[in-house]
């Protein structure tokens, strides 16, 4: 890759904003990605979440190894501040498939419990995190400012 | 204008022209307004002003108290949408998601109830939205605010009068 493009990349200001937005959208993200990984906080683990992928939600196999790769791998990077807007993207065109899955339940979460299933407004929230990292980067305390 | 009175239009309005902030706030605006409407106007197949406070008071949440989250979730939203006022729509936001979170979350773990097999909502959902209106707090309104407008006009008033009392003296 172009030198100029990768520093472009990487390049961020020391805003501690950024670093909260990062490790919060990393934190929340996470336990999705462990649960679907190594099948941590009562998850399927790979197998089964590839199973449940391909048999259940009907996705190829290597956009659901993305997407666990994504919300666990790339959720740590996100935390460290490594290829921030790389992670941040990934987890923004994650998110954007996950909420097209829940369309039809409409707009809000099952809050009552008499809803068929969780509404898109999750996956709003992290719009607006992950857009907020592509634009500005890891900020403070992430190791694309080491680099 | 006096330098209190002008330190307080600074403390509540200035901000940047981050563009970041303005996505942050039209997406704090767009989900919550929903719920508000649900509270205040019974929109969305809500319960409307009464029947939320009816709701409120079996939770132990004082009519007081109830008012101003409906208020938070509606009139914030719509201010947080125009920028109008960000930090005191993101403060009342943020109170609102936290007692939410300990009046009835809490005991339903991180989760939100996605294989609809748990007791209810967790609060994954909250955290997100406190990150979200805790920048707002912080940082303000950002880029295409009404709070930036009132800001820059208030900076350029002080230089009026700066010019004015110059040109007296």
């Amino acid at each position: 890759m172009n030198a100029n493009l990768f520093h472009q990349l990487l390049s961020t200001d020391n805003n501690i904003i950024l670093t909260l937005i990062r490790i919060v959208l990393g934190v929340v993200v996470f336990p999705h990605g462990a649960q679907k990984l190594f099948g941590w906080f009562g998850g399927h683990g790979w197998n089964g979440s590839m199973n449940f992928f391909k048999n259940v939600v009907g996705v190829p196999y290597l956009l659901g190894a993305l997407s666990i790769l994504t919300e666990s791998v790339l959720a740590v990077f996100l935390v460290a501040g490594l290829f921030t807007r790389v992670a941040a993207l990934a987890i923004l065109i994650n998110m954007i498939v996950a909420a097209t899955m829940h369309f039809k339940n409409g707009f809000f979460m099952n809050w009552n419990g008499n809803s068929k299933g969780e509404g898109y407004e999750f996956h709003l929230l992290t719009f607006a995190l992950s857009i907020a990292l592509i634009i500005g980067g890891g900020g403070m305390f992430s190791l694309d400012s080491l680099l | 204008m006096s330098t209190t009175k002008n330190g307080f239009v600074k403390m509540v309005f200035e901000t940047d022209e981050s563009l970041s902030l303005t996505f942050l706030r039209f997406i704090a605006a767009i989900v919550i307004f929903p719920h508000g409407a649900q509270k205040l106007l019974g929109w969305f197949g809500g319960y409307g002003i009464s029947g939320t406070l009816g709701f409120f008071s079996q939770l132990g949440i004082p009519p007081f108290l109830g008012i101003l989250d409906i208020l938070a979730e509606s009139v914030g939203a719509i201010l947080l949408a125009t920028g109008l006022l960000t930090r005191l729509s993101a403060f009342g936001t943020a109170v609102t998601m936290i007692v939410a979170v300990f009046t009835a979350h809490i005991s339903n773990g991180f989760f939100m109830n996605w294989s609809g097999q748990a007791a209810g909502e967790g609060f994954e959902y909250h955290i997100l939205y406190l990150a979200i209106v805790l920048v707002l707090l912080v940082k303000g309104g950002g880029a295409y605010s009404l709070d930036k407008l009132i800001a820059k006009k208030s900076v350029s008033d002080e230089k009026t009068n700066y010019e004015l009392q110059s040109a007296k003296s």
